[in-house]
């Protein structure tokens, strides 16, 4: 019977090594990108000064992420804002209540803080990994505390402004665990996930901190609540729809 | 009495939560020091803003805010002041009247007010929205000018502060996901006064756009049609926008205002924004600034005093709390210009402060060159 066992999960882990790259990324993307989703959150932006602002949110996504909305719901400075991102995060509208305006931001402005955070709008903006990058699995490699994949991720011309990305990917979980960001081949910033639970079958981080390793400042951006396959209408993600109280 | 008026205040703030009303609002401090001739004078802005929102059920929604504006120091701004002194000669003379007189004819003053605005109603169907009550009707894709938009002023000075709303009635029919038809009537004391409009906003490759129709009238009852239209999107990786509105009548020679502008963000995060308008009705000469023209454009009746301007925007974030900005609006008619330094920063999650340095320049009988050195200091609090 112990014979079994082994031969079994040594099949099983030669499974998992023997994955292919484009397999591991398929797995990836089919945990982080989800029918859609309902949730509230906080950015703690954390300036190199030492200052920290915090924000709160609720966010709705659909499509596999291709179509987002986030309200910000706190502080009264910005209560109300609204950020919608359509086409995977290419069609992106900002709209203020102070103005009572929608600005369409261009592809350039992807590169932009969110709200002054370390995120930019292509850090959070969806779309799927094969479609953005060309990737290489580098090797594995363990985490915080996690065994992992490391691959390089680099843009493609449907991808973000970065020169590439090294993620390290859980091995069981396909959820992303840390991430680099190089621009012009320099370290730039640094995405750690933690506190990872399931929730409907799918890995969640309900922590995640970006670090700007130049700046000197950070980001920590909490899931409070979310809740995945929710009913949402097309009709919120409509530039309509940002008007609404 | 005011024990009373507390404890009818905590009535008051206690019924409103209890009907699950929103309450915020934002109290502000603007200092505006502006030099005139070798002597700095100070006009000074306390602002409470009081916003009220809330949903009757699903399908209702309602908002208002009610402001109250305080005035302090100089709240007067006389016409030698603000318009050339050989206009104002020439005026003089040709209404033979001295010319010190017209300070006490025309001058703008800063009085204290009380109003309540953006007090309105809307009602959610599934293909229609309408609104009711006083509303911005915000039109328009250009930064520092909206032609199209015939219901607000925009300072080119400040072209992101709050607008007033309008008293209006507006429905937005969603004939599908990406298209709207807008229309719009702004009440007045008549129908014949009153301003109607409606609008189609699409998307039409890649491109946000939209054509509009706006019914005016003069005091004379005569009308003035505005087509217009405006588009937005990108092209070559820079972010592009255009806006264009035709005014014709029977009282006025027609004319055409048309804005085009493009944005860029560099990889380092300075952002670049740059805007070209053109008012048909403005002039190309400065000798040919009328004391009408003058006075129009002070009182917001005309959009601009010259035909073509160019405005740029670079922007910087100097600290992840903090950006750097400098403005410069340029009159290509009279060679004038306005250049103007701004900081803004957040002192916390809820107080936004701007320092605003504006320096004119060009000849005395210029558009910006008329005004000397000004400032604005301004700190926000959100509650």
């Amino acid at each position: 019977m112990r014979t079994i066992s082994t031969i079994f999960f040594a099949i099983m882990a030669i499974g998992l090594i023997a994955l292919t790259p484009d397999e591991i990324i398929q797995k990836i993307d089919d945990n982080e990108r989800v029918q859609s989703s309902q949730g509230t959150g906080s950015q703690t932006i954390e300036t190199s000064g030492g200052e920290t602002r915090t924000l709160e949110y609720e966010m709705f996504t659909k499509d596999l992420n291709d179509k987002q909305l986030t309200i910000y719901t706190a502080p009264a400075r910005i209560k109300g804002d609204k950020i919608l991102m359509l086409d995977d995060g290419n069609d992106i509208y900002f709209f203020t209540p102070k103005t009572g305006r929608d600005r369409h931001l261009a592809g350039h402005a992807r590169k932009k803080k969110v709200q002054g955070s370390d995120f930019s709008y292509e850090d959070i903006s969806g779309g799927k990994i094969s479609d953005q990058y060309t990737y290489k699995l580098l090797g594995e490699e363990e985490v915080e505390g996690r065994p992992c994949y490391q691959i390089e991720l680099i843009p493609t011309p449907k991808g973000p402004s970065y020169s590439k990305l090294i993620l390290w990917a859980d091995k069981e979980r396909f959820t992303s665990i840390r991430i680099d960001y190089y621009t012009d081949n320099e370290l730039e910033k640094r995405l750690i996930c933690s506190d990872i639970r399931d929730i409907d079958g799918h890995w969640t981080p309900m922590k995640m901190t970006m670090t700007n390793l130049l700046e000197g400042g950070k980001t920590i951006m909490e899931t409070s609540s979310i809740k995945f396959g929710v009913e949402l209408d097309d009709a919120m993600f409509t530039r309509s729809y940002l008007k609404r109280k | 009495m005011r024990l009373i008026l507390c404890i009818g205040f905590m009535l008051l703030t206690l019924s409103l939560v209890a009907l699950n009303v929103d309450v915020s609002g934002q109290y502000e401090n603007s200092l505006y020091p502006q030099m005139f001739d070798t002597s700095m004078k100070m006009t000074d802005l306390n602002k409470l803003r009081l916003d009220l929102s809330g949903s009757i059920d699903d399908n209702i929604d309602f908002q208002a805010n009610y402001n109250i504006e305080l005035y302090d120091g100089k709240r007067t701004i006389l016409a030698s002041e603000c318009i050339p002194e050989d206009v104002l000669l020439e005026y003089a003379d040709s209404m033979n009247v001295p010319v010190e007189d017209l300070d006490q004819i025309f001058y703008y003053k800063y009085d204290n007010r009380y109003y309540l605005d953006n007090a309105n109603i809307t009602i959610y169907w599934k293909q229609f929205d309408l609104r009711v009550g006083r509303q911005l009707i915000p039109w328009g894709t250009g930064y520092s000018r909206n032609p199209t938009d015939c219901f607000h002023q925009k300072n080119i000075l400040d072209p992101t502060y709050d607008k007033e709303g309008i008293n209006a009635f507006k429905l937005d029919y969603n004939l599908d996901l990406n298209t709207t038809v807008t229309a719009i009537m702004n009440s007045a004391e008549d129908w014949e006064a009153s301003k109607r409009a409606i609008k189609i906003r699409s998307k039409v490759l890649d491109y946000d756009f939209s054509l509009s129709y706006v019914r005016m009238a003069q005091a004379s009852h005569e009308s003035i049609n505005q087509y217009g239209s405006d588009v937005s999107g990108q092209l070559f990786g820079l972010g592009v926008w255009a806006e264009a509105a035709y005014r014709t009548g029977n009282e006025i020679d027609d004319y055409l205002q048309l804005l085009a502008g493009s944005d860029y963000t560099f990889e380092n995060g300075l952002y670049f924004m740059a805007e070209y308008y053109r008012n048909n009705n403005g002039q190309t000469d400065r000798d040919d600034y009328t004391f009408d023209d003058w006075a129009n454009y002070l009182e917001g009746t005309s959009e601009s005093l010259g035909r073509d301007y160019g405005f740029a925007m670079i922007q910087y974030p100097l600290t992840e709390l903090m950006n750097g900005s400098f403005y410069a609006s340029y009159n290509l008619n009279d060679g004038s210009a306005i250049l103007y330094p701004w900081v803004d920063f957040t002192l916390g999650d809820n107080i936004e402060t701007d320092i605003v340095l504006y320096i004119p320049i060009g000849s005395k009988n210029s558009e910006y060159g008329v005004s000397d050195v000004g400032g604005l200091l301004r700190i926000r609090a959100f509650f």
